[in-house]
């Protein structure tokens, strides 16, 4: 359904309207001129050229409008999907390590140790989920995503120590700068274990241990911190 | 794009002819007549923007009562046929089917002709004939109110002497027979067929009974004016009430008949016309004329009422050598050769038939004629709209006659109908909106008239459309009535809408225009004719000195 379709059949509906306009504003010369057959004649078929044309590019504009949704979503979805593509691609740190290991030798301990920290942290989020899963945790619901983060950030630094290497290769100048990221990552971990400890304190003495209310609001914080240590 | 824009164009077109399909034309004899609706939109569009001028009209309050006499025109309007030089010249009073200018309507003419070469003489001074053309009503009139003193008056039938002697005109019967005719009805000869057999025989009361039940449409003449239009109105009487044709009885079953009845015709010529049309399939005609008629071939006579045989009156100032001089004439018509020119030309057939015996005396037949004149249109009344040129070429003589012809034949008017008055030069005028002609609108209309100025064009159809749209507004307070159109002009239309323009409407609404005209050019004469045919009226074609016959047998007629 082409635009230039629908602008030719909106001017035809109104050359048609102005028509039957003009035909009943002389109506009284049209009778005179030509009779009262002529008039009817004309202004039957201004009205029906005026309303099947207004028929016509109403229905015109309607399917241009949906065919135009219908594209545009399905632009939006094939975008989505892209980036859903690159998203997970960039996000596949265990592929890219794996990758690495396998073509550069030299990375093979770092390597490990990396796919150590996101095997753990894949632990400590799942035993997150299943906490929150099997005991009440409402007043924590703000905290669920703790664990998402942290995962996040885990692998950011894993990633950033992957791009480290493929930028530096091994070296004094690699092995400095990935140490402070993997320091990074022993904290996050570390807070991580320690939370999921009071939660699971908290989730066996619920309303009688204030301490670990504290305690886990206190290794939340620890976490937020080295957040932003990861991102920085 | 392309097929859209085709199927729209389609559509549009099959719509619009679905919608010009159902108009269908109200005129059957007029091919592009509009329907009646249409008709009426066209017109209220037209009156629109024409936009007459409402004049005030004035009261008449010296409005004077004419008499009769006032409405006759000078009796040197009807044609003297034949002139006679004799010392002792006669004049004879005859009417059209022997008195014509041409064979085979001339055998008095012939025969007068013949007379005067014979040199007869009285007492030394030589004898002739003068033949004045006027039909047996007109002369009854003529001489009743008009001082008309022929001295011999030939009517059709014994009704007229009947009537003149009733009138206090005493006659002297020179004979009673001169050349024998008889008045009938014309069957076409599909309808007699059909009528024979449900019917049987061909009588007036036979036939008034097919037309009550719409097997016919039958129509007759003036029976002011017509011999044969007053012998079938006298017959249809007696057929009503045979006791007494004038009583009661039979006057309400006249008027149940003239409800659905078509209005009486102006002249046989008209019946002819509408015949052949196919508007009426039954009308009145004399034999004689009948028998002449090649174009009447596929028609089947059957002859009613009275006899026809044209009896010959003297009256008390015909006398001494005058009635000498009459006597020889009469006798002379009443020769074997004079009698073999009639029978030659259509007369002296049905010898056989005898008159029926209405048992009705001279004054019977005057009061039949009031009553006909009172209840011709049923209870119908008439709403007539008079359309008066005062176009420039009217001044003078012209706009006097028609003043004077309006003013004096306004007394043949009945109460009980309409009337409205329309003036037109470049624009047009409405003089007297429509209302009853009771006193007051008398008053009114008299005032009018006298009014009327002349000056400017002349926007005739103008005029007529308006004309016609008052008829239409006056026909919502009176649904019943009959409406007609009188156009009284002297010249064609040379300002506003044509002729050709407002035929359709004319058509469409069907309302019968008269047009009369006088002193005309043929081709003003034309448009006029046109105009009155459109919807099979009468043109009257009269100069301004008959002008006032023409309009007194009109509303004898119509009003």
């Amino acid at each position: 359904m082409k635009k230039v379709n629908i602008i030719k059949m909106a001017a035809i509906m109104i050359a048609a309207l102005a028509a039957t306009i003009a035909v009943f504003y002389y109506r009284s010369k049209i009778i005179i001129n030509a009779g009262i057959t002529v008039f009817r004649t004309l202004s039957i078929i201004c009205l029906a050229i005026s309303i099947i044309s207004a028929v016509v590019c109403i229905s015109m504009i309607i399917r241009y409008r949906a065919k135009e949704s219908a594209r545009l979503k399905k632009l939006a979805a094939e975008e989505a999907a892209r980036q859903e593509e690159i998203r997970k691609k960039k996000e596949d740190v265990r592929g890219l390590i794996r990758d690495l290991m396998n073509e550069e030798s030299g990375f093979v301990p770092t390597g490990t140790a990396l796919l150590h920290d996101m095997d753990q942290i894949d632990e400590y989020v799942e035993r997150n989920e299943k906490l929150f899963e099997f005991n009440d945790m409402s007043e924590f619901t703000n905290m669920k995503e703790i664990m998402g983060s942290v995962k996040s950030a885990v692998y950011h630094n894993c990633r950033s120590i992957v791009n480290l290497y493929v930028a530096l290769e091994s070296g004094d100048e690699f092995s400095s700068e990935s140490q402070i990221i993997l320091d990074n990552n022993k904290e996050l971990m570390n807070n991580s274990k320690e939370f999921l400890l009071q939660m699971a304190r908290y989730t066996n003495e619920q309303n009688e241990d204030t301490d670990a209310v504290t305690m886990i609001q206190g290794y939340a914080d620890a976490i937020g911190m080295s957040l932003k240590h990861s991102y920085n | 794009m392309k097929k859209v824009i085709n199927g729209v164009i389609s559509l549009a077109l099959a719509v619009s002819l679905t919608a010009c399909s159902g108009v269908k034309t109200g005129n059957s004899t007029l091919d592009n007549a509009l329907s009646y609706d249409d008709a009426v939109s066209e017109l209220d569009t037209f009156v629109k923007d024409i936009n007459p001028t409402t004049v005030s009209p004035r009261l008449d309050v010296d409005m004077s009562e004419a008499s009769v006499a006032d409405s006759l025109a000078d009796i040197d309007t009807f044609e003297m046929v034949l002139t006679g030089s004799g010392n002792i010249n006669i004049e004879i009073a005859a009417p059209s089917e022997f008195s014509g200018s041409s064979y085979p309507d001339e055998w008095l003419v012939a025969v007068g002709q013949n007379f005067n070469k014979e040199g007869y003489t009285i007492n030394g001074q030589s004898v002739s004939v003068s033949i004045r053309k006027i039909s047996s009503g007109e002369t009854l009139t003529y001489i009743t109110e008009g001082g008309y003193k022929p001295d011999v008056y030939i009517p059709s039938n014994y009704m007229w002497g009947d009537m003149l002697n009733a009138s206090g005109v005493n006659t002297t019967l020179l004979a009673d027979r001169l050349a024998g005719n008889t008045a009938g009805i014309l069957l076409s000869k599909d309808v007699y067929d059909t009528y024979s057999e449900k019917y049987g025989e061909v009588t007036v009361d036979g036939v008034l009974q097919a037309a009550i039940e719409g097997d016919l449409v039958f129509a007759y003449t003036n029976p002011y004016t017509s011999a044969t239009g007053m012998n079938i109105l006298c017959s249809m009487l007696h057929s009503f009430d045979s006791a007494d044709p004038l009583s009661e009885n039979a006057v309400s079953k006249l008027v149940e008949y003239q409800n659905n009845a078509p209005t009486a015709a102006y002249t046989t010529s008209i019946l002819k016309a509408s015949a052949e049309k196919g508007i009426i399939n039954a009308m009145v005609m004399e034999k004689q004329t009948y028998i002449n008629s090649a174009d009447l071939k596929n028609y089947v006579y059957t002859p009613a009422g009275v006899r026809h045989d044209h009896p010959a009156y003297a009256f008390s100032w015909t006398e001494g050598d005058r009635l000498e001089a009459a006597k020889m004439f009469i006798e002379y018509c009443l020769t074997d050769e004079a009698q073999k020119m009639a029978t030659d030309r259509g007369f002296n057939l049905d010898d056989d038939y005898v008159s029926e015996d209405y048992g009705m005396t001279g004054s019977d037949y005057l009061s039949a004629q009031k009553v006909w004149k009172t209840n011709k249109n049923g209870s119908r009344p008439t709403i007539a709209v008079f359309v008066t040129d005062i176009s420039g070429s009217m001044n003078g003589t012209r706009i006097t006659s028609l003043k004077d012809s309006l003013l004096n034949t306004m007394q043949y008017i009945d109460s009980s109908n309409y009337v409205g008055l329309v003036s037109y030069s470049d624009d047009v005028y409405i003089n007297l909106p429509v209302a009853q002609f009771d006193n007051t609108q008398r008053a009114y209309f008299s005032g009018a008239v006298k009014d009327l100025t002349v000056g400017g064009q002349t926007a005739t159809y103008d005029a007529v459309l308006v004309g016609l749209q008052m008829l239409l507004d006056a026909k919502e307070d009176v649904p019943d009535a009959n409406c007609m159109l009188f156009v009284l002009s002297d010249g064609a239309q040379n300002a506003g809408y044509s002729l050709n323009r407002i035929t359709p409407i004319v058509g469409g609404l069907g309302i019968s225009v008269y047009t009369i005209g006088y002193e005309m050019s043929d081709s003003d004469k034309d448009q006029l004719k046109s105009l009155s045919e459109i919807n099979e009226a009468v043109c009257i074609d009269a100069d301004s000195e008959d002008i006032v016959n023409e309009l007194r047998n009109l509303f004898n007629v119509n009003m």
